[in-house]
């Protein structure tokens, strides 16, 4: 991505020094320039200039607020690209002249050295005497391959040499449409680094060598090592190379249960929240004791191997099926015990080590949240694709919360109610509704998190905007659904706690409902503002804006209460 | 007990002891509201498990809480507390060819010229410590402080190098002395959090949350970030249209229901959400009291330089003291600002006017009050910079092999001046203090053993100071 906001050419004749001239462009051509378009929001330098960036003309109109632009979408960036500028009138200097050439670039962010500088990662100056000079339409790589016969010329290179013709040529028009239509499918790239598996195959695929450091010390690399597995798990076929497709088949290899006994325990502590063994990052000999090792055991095996149709299943599970493992626990009578903890039981065994009782926690993080968007119909469903930003605190994305300006916009569509999964997560910046509520900061791998309960879980829960968003939502939900105020309130009530309410919950909900009307009708509170901005001047049908701010009051108490957070 | 009588001493006892039982006392407060809405039948129940609960150390702290003071960016101990006439006798110079061997430099060529302190220094106080004209403030108290010119450090760059000032290790993933501190210790204070960070200058510190984050220790460690403007903390205020009935009605119904629920299940967690939101709603008051410094006198707010409605490091040093009264175990202060490649005259400078009389009057504060004998106070950077110029002649670069902090209070011997370093203020030479050691020293002065406060991860026991350091006993009082 870089985008040329001017292009400046001076010259100081050799026998002139101070007669300096600023030579003057009258045309411009590129071999691509993309569609005019507003910079996107990272390059924002925070002036309220409209920036824009889009054909070439933009790099000689003299103007710092266009530039010429070569975005030509995900998939096709980072190319060689070619500008011709032709001066008025040619430069002529009888005993030579230097020439300065100044390539603005002024179309980044207002943080320049971070990742938004939006500059030319590199570039090279001609300059010609050709009459008519214009910018070469073939690509840069594709010209270069005609400098070898097309007899000699690679499958590779023949078929880049086709391409580029195919573009141009109209009897291909249809396919060309359909290739670009595909292109414009082709997804934004993520900034996820993949690794390259090299095999030592010849120049550039040559083996890194790995080397034990001292202390961890890169500077200081001690004895070179070489892929292995450790000595008391079972070792590698003899025959096997050392490859990552080795260490995957060793991984799940059936004389290797390590595997999928720490992934059931991971499963069982999803549950219930302390797994088998308790360290489900540590199943090494200073790990503490399994609480249950034949289960942990026998339910490896049943991964790997499963023997049993489990209820929802119509024959045997396929080897490795992590919904079979799902099914079986959910079904499982220890699993559906009532978590109801009798101070006897709490005294002799207060995390339920021993399962006599189900599982009673409050959920993850992620599912906190989840649980707002879904009890009030916010919730967007859509599987996968791009994180999304929904609403944080503007000021943690700035200088001095932040140490580069990083961009965040909060999210107006659909995606402002993602699950909470597909939330962005700047590691220097953790999102805070989900941390407060244990979520980790993404600086290591995390595979057991700590519950706490504290009073800024309670000031997220209570005000954060999208929990708020949540109670209004549901407040609206109670209403649309009608019936009397007893209805509404056991339909809000059950979206909350998957249970009916009980008569006195009823008796403390309808008199809050009451006591909150008669609050509101006297007039003392900005009802739109209770019952959400934009939508509170229109109430469902048939209620009032009291109605839906009152019932907004009773939301948020639902959205509050212990047990809507809790898996029980 | 820790009643911090200290803090009301014109109050009556009588006043003092409701007073501190119902705001400064989490213990009692949580045991208050915990016995009297779990009510009798669930008294037999066990306590909750509360990862901030306050519990003692291992062994008498001389320190119960801490004011790290983070100049990042790293100061120039050279132009501030390290004064060296042989720099500027060879200013201009390259720099003897056996000092510059094995070094790395960040950005100079190593082989640049030796560039003389840029201030005059005179020695002040009854302990005759040396300091630059840039820190008259400072000088004040001088004798208050221990001023460390040993320290080193093993990273060179900011953010790796602010991270092992914190962690132990120049990579991200471990947890911060504050997080260690409040694992080990708890949090004294439930309505506010236990570790608060706040952060002026020009930017945020360059290694991020990493430098007060919980690494792998729970979340629940992790410092919390104030702003020195409006909410203090996030999500205090009620959302627009709540008014103060709406939200006690809403909180009542709340507390009721999980009181109905409580009785079903019996799930201790549930009598400790309750109490969460009691204390939550008490943040709301006590939050904006924390930030209100009206009351303030005006002599106080001048001593630190503090301008209302301004944020400003000086505001943040009197929030600092203000929070280190209502018993919240560690507060930093990131300043990022002391990065003088270049302009180092100028920049130096006024970091100092924007630094020093704060710095100097949260000492003196806390000392006026009788604070500063169980707070520690630190003062520093992640490292230090070059004897040798970056660029023209007013600018220098990274440096790892010595640096200068001060810390004060909380068991520090006071008034002294430990460490010295070459004649170039190139190495650290005498009593060196590594990153380590420091961390070792800070836990010592809490009350620990530095080997013996661990967590177990991914089958081995860690600490803070991985498997190095050794508490520098000289600079305990």
């Amino acid at each position: 991505m870089a985008a040329l906001t001017e292009f400046e050419v001076t010259a100081v004749p050799i026998n002139d020094p101070t007669n300096e001239v600023k030579v003057k462009f009258v045309q411009a051509t590129a071999d691509y320039a993309n569609a005019e378009k507003e910079l996107e929001a990272e390059f924002n330098d925070k002036s309220d200039q409209k920036r824009v960036y889009g054909p070439v003309a933009f790099a000689i109109d003299g103007k710092d607020n266009t530039a010429w632009g070569i975005d030509a979408g995900p998939g096709r960036r980072n190319q060689s690209r070619k500008a011709v500028f032709i001066p008025e009138k040619p430069l002529a200097f009888t005993n030579g002249a230097v020439l300065t050439f100044k390539l603005q670039q002024n179309h980044g962010g207002n943080n320049s050295d971070d990742n938004e500088n939006h500059n030319l990662g590199r570039f090279r100056l001609s300059v010609t005497s050709a009459t008519n000079a214009v910018a070469d339409p073939v690509p840069a790589e594709v010209r270069e391959i005609f400098q070898t016969p097309a007899s000699s010329r690679t499958p590779a290179q023949a078929a880049a040499v086709f391409s580029a013709w195919r573009a141009t040529a109209p009897e291909f028009k249809d396919v060309n449409d359909k290739i670009e239509a595909l292109w414009r499918q082709y997804p934004e790239g993520t900034p996820s680094l993949v690794l390259r598996a090299l095999h030592d195959h010849g120049p550039g695929d040559e083996k890194r060598v790995t080397h034990a450091l001292a202390r961890g010390d890169w500077l200081k690399p001690e004895k070179a090592v070489t892929p292995g597995v450790p000595k008391i798990l079972p070792p590698l076929s003899p025959e096997a190379d050392d490859s990552r497709l080795t260490f995957a088949r060793w991984l799940v290899d059936p004389h290797s249960p390590t595997t999928a006994r720490v992934f059931v325990n991971r499963l069982w502590q999803a549950y219930f929240g302390i797994g088998l063994l308790e360290t489900p990052e540590d199943f090494g000999v200073r790990a503490p004791a399994v609480s249950h090792p034949q289960l942990l055991d026998w339910l490896a095996v049943e991964f790997m191997r499963p023997s049993i149709i489990a209820p929802g299943e119509s024959s045997i599970a396929p080897p490795w099926d992590i919904k079979h493992i799902h099914r079986l626990i959910v079904n499982s009578a220890t699993y559906q015990e009532s978590s109801r903890t009798p101070p006897e039981l709490a005294q002799r065994d207060p995390n339920n080590r021993l399962l006599a009782r189900g599982p009673r926690l409050r959920v993850d993080a992620e599912i906190v949240r989840d649980i707002a968007l879904d009890a009030s119909g916010l919730l967007d469903e859509q599987i996968g694709g791009a994180p999304v930003t929904p609403p944080a605190p503007a000021f943690l994305f700035q200088p001095p919360a932040s140490y580069g300006p990083k961009t965040w916009r909060d999210e107006t569509g659909p995606e402002r109610y993602r699950r909470a999964i597909y939330t962005f997560r700047f590691r220097s910046v953790p999102y805070p509704a989900l941390q407060t509520f244990d979520a980790p900061n993404g600086d290591g791998a995390c595979v057991r998190r700590l519950r706490s309960n504290t009073p800024l879980q309670a000031l997220v829960s209570l005000n954060e905007p999208i929990f708020v968003e949540c109670a209004q939502a549901l407040a609206r939900l109670c209403l649309e659904q009608g019936g009397n105020d007893a209805e509404r309130i056991r339909y809000g009530f059950r979206r909350c706690l998957g249970r009916p309410p009980e008569a006195r919950e009823m008796r403390e909900l309808t008199s809050l409902l009451r006591r909150e009307k008669n609050y509101i009708r006297d007039g003392w509170v900005d009802t739109a503002a209770l019952g959400d901005k934009d939508k509170a001047l229109f109430p469902p049908k048939g209620t009032t804006p009291t109605e839906l701010a009152a019932y907004t009051v009773v939301a948020r108490v639902l959205l509050n209460l212990d047990e809507t957070i809790t898996k029980e | 007990m820790n009643c911090q009588t200290h803090l009301y001493r014109n109050e009556s006892p009588l006043a003092l002891t409701r007073r501190w039982f119902l705001k400064d006392c989490a213990v009692g407060l949580g045991a208050l509201a915990l016995h009297t809405l779990v009510g009798d039948s669930a008294a037999a129940a066990p306590e909750p498990k509360d990862p901030l609960a306050p519990r003692p150390p291992q062994f008498p702290p001389r320190a119960k809480r801490v004011i790290y003071l983070f100049m990042a960016g790293a100061p120039s101990h050279l132009d501030l507390f390290d004064y060296k006439p042989q720099l500027a006798k060879f200013n201009g110079t390259l720099p003897p060819p056996e000092l510059l061997q094995g070094y790395r430099a960040a950005f100079i060529n190593p082989n640049s010229t030796l560039l003389g302190p840029k201030f005059k220094f005179a020695k002040y106080g009854r302990s005759g410590a040396e300091l630059s004209e840039l820190l008259p403030r400072l000088a004040e108290v001088v004798d208050d402080i221990a001023i460390v010119k040993s320290m080193y450090t093993d990273s060179f760059n900011h953010a790796p190098a602010q991270i092992m000032m914190h962690t132990g290790s120049p990579l991200f993933g471990r947890p911060s002395v504050g997080a260690w501190t409040l694992y080990g210790l708890g949090a004294e204070s439930r309505n506010l959090p236990g570790f608060v960070v706040f952060s002026s200058g020009s930017k945020g510190p360059s290694g991020g949350a990493s430098n007060w984050g919980a690494g792998f220790l729970p979340s629940v460690y992790n410092g919390v970030m104030f702003r020195s403007q409006g909410d203090p903390i996030l999500y205090l205020s009620n959302p627009k249209g709540v008014d103060e009935h709406i939200q006690q009605d809403t909180l009542a119904a709340v507390r009721r229901m999980d009181q109905m629920h409580l009785e079903e299940e019996k799930d201790p967690e549930i009598s400790t959400r309750i109490a969460s939101y009691e204390m939550a709603c008490r943040m709301q008051t006590s939050g904006p009291e924390l930030m209100d410094i009206s009351k303030e006198p005006k002599h106080i707010l001048d001593m630190y330089g503090v301008e209302p409605g301004k944020p400003s490091f000086a505001l943040n040093c009197l929030l600092a003291r203000r929070l280190a009264e209502r018993g919240v175990r560690f507060v930093e202060l990131f300043h990022e600002a002391w990065d003088q490649h270049g302009n180092l005259t100028h920049d130096l400078r006024q970091n100092c006017e924007h630094t020093d009389r704060a710095c100097a009057a949260l000492v003196k504060d806390l000392k006026q009050r009788g604070m500063l004998e169980d707070t520690l106070v630190i003062w520093g950077g992640e490292f230090g910079r070059t004897p040798m110029v970056q660029g023209g002649d007013d600018g220098r670069d990274h440096h790892p092999n010595c640096f200068t902090m001060w810390l004060a209070g909380g068991g520090i011997k006071p008034g002294l001046t430990l460490g010295e370093s070459d004649d170039f203020g190139f190495n650290a030479t005498t009593d060196k203090v590594h990153v380590h050691d420091l961390n070792a020293t800070i836990l010592r002065l809490l009350g620990f053993d530095h080997t013996k406060l661990t967590y177990r991860f991914q089958g081995r026991d860690f600490r803070l100071t991985d498997v190095h350091g050794e508490p520098v006993v000289k600079l305990l009082a």
